[in-house]
C-alpha cells in the first residue's frame, strides 16, 4: 500500500485545493519519506499570521510555547525550594523567599501548566484532525483563549516579580486576606487564565456534537476525545466557582471586606470548600487528557484495537462526573463536621476504581500485542507504574483516619506529585514524542529519547520516593526548616530532582535540534492506524484535502483499508472519485 | 417591512456557513449549544455567592432578618418589575425576528437596554442611601442601628452578589445594543437570527438570578 | 441529522408565526407571581417564609427559562446541560450546608448556639434571643 498517493492527483477537481503529496509514487521505499511543500507552518510566514490565527494547530503551537516557558519557570522555583531543603534552616534563601517559591511554583505549575497542557497544545492541535474536520467549533473564541491566558500570566508574572505571594497555591484564608505579599495580581491573573479553560472546554464539546465527518459515531471516536470531552465537562462546570472565590479573596484583601474573616463571623472553612469544589475537579481536568494520550500511544505501540474500548470511554465520564463529590478530603482535619468528612471519605474511594478500570484496560491492550519499544512507549510504562502507586497513596490519603497523620505532610506531597508529575508529565511527554512527528514533520533521535526517559523516570523515583517516606517519618510540607533526622532523605530528594531537571533539559535539546535537523517523518511513521496519521506531516492547513468519511474506528489493526476515506466532492454533490487517505507505512 | 408573511413560503435565502461547518443549520446548532453551556458556567459563578449567603444566613438568621429591613422592598420590587418586563421585550425581539421584522424587533430590544438602564438607575439610589446610612461591606460597616454579629456580612453579599449581577446587567445591555443597532439596520430574518436569540438567553440569564435574588435579599 | 436541525430552527419559526400572545401570558404570571411573593412575604410563617419564597421563584424561573429561553424547543443536550449545572449547583450547595449545619455547634462563629460564648465575644449590650433555626 503506497503512503499518501499522488498519482490520484489526476481525479482532484477544481473544487478542492490542490493535494501536496508528502511522497512521489515511487518512494514506496518506505525509508524516504519527503517533506510536503504546503502544510500549516508555512502557510504565511508573517508574525501577524500567527498572532491573530484561527488556525487551531497554530494556535495549539502558541499554546507549547507558552505552556513549556511555564513549565520551565515552575521548574526553576521547584529547584530553588529543592536546593533550600538540602539543609535545616537557611541554606540559599530566607523563609519569605522560600514561601514565595514554593507558592509560585505550584500557581505557575497549576494554573499555567497542568490545566492547559494536554487540552490547550494536543487537544487543539488533533481535536479537529480526530473529528475529521477543518477547525474547532468557534476558531476566534480559541484565539481568544490563547491571549487570555497571556493576559492572566502577564499579570500573575507582575505579582510575581513585584512581591509574590507567600500564602501557597491554595490561598487560605484568613491569611490570604492579610498577608503583606502581592497576593492579588496573582489571584487576578489566576482568574483570567480560568477563562481560557472554560472557554476552551465550551469550544470542545461543541465541536466534539457538531464537527464530526459522516460515519464518525459516538463509539467511534478515538479515547482521547473521550477523554477531551469529560474534561471539558469539567472545565465548564467547575472552573467559574474558583473564579468567583479568587475575586472573592482578592476583594477582601483590597478592600477589608471581611466575608471569611472569623471577626466579622466569617467562615475560613467556607472558603476552602469553595475552593476545593474547584481544585479537586482540576486534577481530572489535569489527569482525563493524559489518560486520554496514554490510550491512544498504548494502542499504537502495540498494534492492537484497545482492550475494553467502552469502558475506558464511559469510565472517562465517571471520573469526570464522581470527581464532583469528593472535594471535601482536603478538609478533613481543617473543621469540616464529622458527617461531611466520613461522607466524603466513602464518596472519595469511588474515584479510584475507574482509574483501576482503564489501568486493567491499558495492560490488557498490550496482553498479546506486538511491542514496539520506542520513546512513547517507555513514557507508558514510567506512566502505568506511576499511576498505580500514585492512585493507591490517593486512596490512603482518602482514609480520614489515615489523613489525619498524613494531612499536611510530605507523604501528600509525594502522592500528588506522583499523579501529577509521574503520570501527567510522563503523558506529556509521551504525546510531545508520539505526536512531534506528526507536528512538525521531523523525526527526534529515538535513542537521545530512550535515554532522556529513563533519566526522567530514574530521577523521578529518586525525588518522590523519598519524599514519601518524609511524610511518613512526620515531615511537614511548605515548611523552611526542619529536624536534622530529616535530612538524609531531602538531599536524596534533590539530588533525583536534579537528575529530573537534566532529563528536561536534554530532551529540549535534542527536540529543538530535531526541528531543524530531523529527518522528514512522512505521514505514518509509527504504523498507526488512528485517523490522525493519514494525514500528511505536518497537516495541511485545512487538514484534509477533501471531504472526510469515516469507515472503521482509529484502533482498526485487523483490517486492511484505512479508517478515512477522503471525497474530492462533496457526498451530497453525488460526483467525484472516492481516493483512500494514506494508510499506513508499508 | 415585510408584511408577516408565512415565514416557510416566503423564506429568505439560507446564508453561507462558515468554512469547518457542514451546513447553516449546523452552525446556528452550534452556536446555540455554546451559548447553554456559556450559561451553565453562568449559574456555576452564581453559585458561590449563593452558597455562602446560605452559610452566613443559617449561622445568623436573626441579623439577616434585622438586615433585611434597611432595604428598600419597593424599590426591589420595582427593580423585579422592571426586569420580568424586560425579559419580555427581549422575548418579543427574537419572535418579531423570526418573523421578518427585523426593525420592530431592534425598537423591542432598544426598550429592553432602556429597561437596563433603569434597573441600574434604581439600583444606584439604592447604593447611594447604603453609603449614606453607612451599611457597607467588611471594615467599611458604619451602621449604628445594627451591631448584631454577622451583619457587615450581609451587607457584603448584598453588595457582592448585587455588584456582580449589576456587572453582568452591563454586559447584557451591551451586547443586546450591538444586536439591536444590527436589528434596525434590517440584517435579521428567519434564516439568520441567532444573535438575537444568544443576546437574549444572555439577557434572561441576568433575570433569572435576579429572581432569586429578589426574595432572597429583600424578603426575609 | 441535517432534517433534524432545520426543523428546528423551522420550529422557532412556526411557533413565533402563530401569535406573540404566550410571551404576554407569561409575563402576566410573572408580574403576579411576583405580588404574590411579595405579599406573602409579610405574613410571618415561621420557617415556612423561606421554602415558599424559593418555591415561587422557582416556579418564576422555570416559566423564563421554558418559555422565554425555549428550553420547551431545545435539542436534548441544551436541556441536559441546563438541568446538570442546577444538579452540580445543588451538589455545591447541599454538602457545605450539610458541613455547616452538622458540625458540633461550639465550633461555628458566634450567634446563634451558644449566647454566652456570643456575649463574651461581642461587647454590646444585649445579645438578641433568637429561636431555634
Amino acid at each position: 500500500m503506497s503512503p499518501q498517493s499522488d498519482s490520484s492527483a489526476a481525479q482532484i477537481t477544481a473544487e478542492t485545493a490542490p493535494a501536496e503529496p508528502s511522497a512521489p509514487p515511487e518512494a514506496a521505499r518506505p525509508e524516504e519519506p519527503r517533506f510536503p511543500a504546503r502544510h500549516y507552518l508555512n502557510d504565511g510566514h508573517t508574525i501577524r499570521s500567527w498572532l491573530l490565527t484561527v488556525d487551531h494547530k497554530r494556535i495549539a503551537i502558541l499554546y507549547l510555547v507558552l505552556v513549556l516557558t511555564a513549565f520551565l519557570l515552575g521548574g526553576i522555583f521547584a529547584m530553588v525550594v529543592r536546593l533550600e531543603l538540602l539543609t535545616p534552616g537557611p541554606t540559599i534563601i530566607d523563609a519569605l523567599t522560600y514561601n514565595r517559591a514554593f507558592t509560585l511554583h505550584g500557581v505557575i505549575m497549576i494554573f499555567l501548566f497542568m490545566i492547559p497542557a494536554i487540552p490547550a497544545v494536543f487537544g487543539n492541535f488533533f481535536l479537529p484532525i480526530m473529528l475529521g474536520a477543518k477547525d474547532v467549533a468557534f476558531p476566534r473564541l480559541n484565539l481568544l483563549s490563547v491571549y487570555l491566558y497571556v493576559a492572566g500570566a502577564a499579570l500573575a508574572l507582575w505579582g510575581m516579580i513585584h512581591g509574590g505571594a507567600d500564602t501557597g497555591w491554595t490561598f487560605y484564608t484568613p491569611y490570604s486576606t492579610i498577608t503583606p505579599t502581592n497576593v492579588v495580581p496573582i489571584l487576578l491573573g489566576a482568574f483570567i487564565v480560568g477563562f481560557s479553560s472554560i472557554l476552551t472546554g465550551i469550544n470542545f464539546i461543541t465541536s466534539i456534537h457538531t464537527l464530526r465527518a459522516p460515519g464518525l459515531t459516538w463509539m467511534r471516536l478515538p479515547l482521547f476525545i473521550w477523554s477531551l470531552y469529560a474534561t471539558a465537562v469539567i472545565q465548564i462546570l467547575a472552573t467559574p466557582v474558583l473564579g468567583l472565590l479568587l475575586l472573592l479573596v482578592a476583594a477582601e484583601h483590597f478592600f477589608g471586606f471581611g466575608l471569611f474573616d472569623p471577626a466579622r463571623g466569617g467562615d475560613p472553612i467556607l472558603y476552602q470548600h469553595l475552593f476545593w469544589f474547584y481544585s479537586h475537579p482540576a486534577v481530572y481536568i489535569m489527569v482525563l487528557p493524559a489518560m486520554g494520550v496514554i490510550s491512544e500511544v498504548v494502542t499504537t505501540f502495540a498494534r492492537k484495537h484497545i482492550f475494553g474500548y467502552r469502558m475506558i470511554a464511559y469510565s472517562s465520564l465517571g471520573i469526570a462526573f464522581v470527581g464532583f463529590f469528593t472535594w471535601g478530603h482536603h478538609l478533613f482535619v481543617s473543621g469540616e463536621s464529622a458527617f461531611d468528612a466520613g461522607a466524603f471519605g466513602i464518596l472519595s474511594m469511588f474515584v479510584g476504581v475507574f482509574t483501576a478500570i482503564k489501568t486493567f484496560n491499558w495492560v490488557g491492550t498490550l496482553y498479546r500485542g506486538a511491542i514496539t519499544f520506542k520513546t512513547p512507549f517507555a513514557y507508558l510504562c514510567g506512566f502505568l507504574y506511576f499511576i498505580v502507586f500514585g492512585g493507591m497513596t490517593g486512596v490512603a490519603v482518602a482514609t480520614v483516619s489515615l489523613d489525619v497523620h498524613w494531612h499536611d505532610s510530605y507523604f501528600v506531597v509525594a502522592h500528588f506529585h506522583f499523579i501529577m508529575v509521574g503520570a501527567v508529565v510522563m503523558a506529556f511527554l509521551a504525546a510531545l514524542h508520539y505526536w512531534f512527528p506528526k507536528m512538525f514533520g521531523k523525526r527526534y533521535p529515538e535513542g537521545w529519547g530512550l535515554v532522556a526517559a529513563s533519566l526522567i523516570i530514574l530521577g523521578f523515583n529518586a525525588t518522590f520516593i523519598p519524599q514519601f517516606l518524609l511524610g511518613n517519618a512526620g515531615m511537614p510540607r511548605r515548611y523552611y526548616n526542619y529536624q536534622p533526622q530529616f535530612q538524609a532523605l531531602h538531599v536524596a530528594s534533590t539530588t533525583g530532582a536534579s537528575l529530573l531537571a537534566f532529563g528536561f533539559l536534554l530532551i529540549a535539546i535534542y527536540l529543538l535540534l530535531s526541528l531543524k535537523y530531523g529527518k522528514p517523518a512522512g505521514p505514518n511513521p509509527w504504523g498507526s492506524r488512528a485517523f490522525e496519521w493519514t494525514t500528511q506531516s505536518p497537516p495541511l492547513t485545512e487538514n484534509y484535502p477533501g471531504a472526510v468519511t469515516v469507515l472503521s474506528g482509529p484502533y482498526a489493526y485487523h483490517v486492511a483499508q484505512s479508517p478515512i476515506a477522503l471525497t474530492t466532492n462533496r457526498p451530497t454533490d453525488g460526483g467525484g472519485g472516492t481516493r483512500e487517505g494514506g494508510g499506513h507505512a508499508a | 417591512m415585510q408584511p408577516e408573511a408565512p415565514a416557510v413560503a416566503a423564506a429568505p435565502p439560507i446564508p453561507a456557513p462558515a468554512h469547518h461547518f457542514r451546513s447553516w443549520a449546523v452552525q446556528q446548532h452550534a452556536e446555540r449549544m455554546g451559548m447553554w453551556l456559556f450559561l451553565a458556567t453562568e449559574i456555576l459563578l452564581f453559585a458561590g455567592l449563593f452558597v455562602a449567603y446560605a452559610t452566613y444566613r443559617f449561622l445568623f438568621p436573626q441579623t439577616f432578618h434585622a438586615a433585611s429591613k434597611y432595604l428598600n422592598v419597593t424599590l426591589g420590587t420595582v427593580n423585579t418589575l422592571v426586569l420580568i418586563t424586560s425579559s419580555l421585550t427581549v422575548a418579543l425581539a427574537v419572535h418579531f425576528v423570526v418573523s421578518n421584522r427585523s426593525r420592530f424587533a431592534g425598537l423591542l430590544l432598544l426598550a429592553s437596554v432602556a429597561l437596563g438602564a433603569t434597573f441600574l438607575v434604581i439600583k444606584g439610589f439604592e447604593y447611594a442611601h447604603k453609603f449614606q446610612e453607612g451599611a457597607l461591606p467588611g471594615h467599611y460597616y458604619r451602621l449604628e442601628g445594627l451591631t448584631l454579629p454577622g451583619s457587615s456580612l450581609f451587607f457584603t453579599l448584598y453588595f457582592f452578589v448585587t455588584g456582580l449581577h449589576g456587572l453582568h446587567v452591563i454586559i447584557g445591555m451591551s451586547v443586546l445594543t450591538w444586536v439591536a443597532a444590527r436589528a434596525l439596520r434590517g440584517e435579521f430574518n428567519a434564516r439568520h437570527y441567532i444573535p438575537v436569540e444568544l443576546g437574549g438567553l444572555y439577557w434572561h440569564l441576568v433575570d433569572l438570578v435576579w429572581i432569586f435574588l429578589y426574595p432572597l435579599l429583600y424578603l426575609i | 441529522m441535517a432534517e433534524q436541525l432545520e426543523s428546528s430552527a423551522e420550529e422557532i419559526a412556526e411557533h413565533a408565526h402563530h401569535s406573540a400572545l404566550p410571551y404576554y401570558a407569561v409575563w402576566g404570571a410573572l408580574v403576579a407571581l411576583t405580588f404574590t411573593t411579595f405579599l406573602i412575604s409579610r405574613v410571618n410563617l415561621g420557617w415556612g417564609n423561606l421554602p415558599i419564597a424559593l418555591a415561587i421563584a422557582s416556579t418564576k424561573a422555570g416559566l423564563v427559562v421554558w418559555f422565554f429561553m425555549h428550553l420547551r424547543d431545545a435539542r436534548g443536550l441544551n436541556r441536559v446541560t441546563f438541568f446538570v449545572s442546577l444538579g452540580f449547583f445543588a451538589l455545591l450547595f447541599a454538602f457545605t450546608i450539610l458541613d455547616v449545619t452538622t458540625r458540633y455547634p461550639p465550633t461555628n462563629p458566634p450567634n446563634g448556639f451558644d449566647k454566652d460564648r456570643a456575649a463574651q465575644f461581642f461587647h454590646d449590650e444585649g445579645v438578641p434571643h433568637h429561636s431555634s433555626e
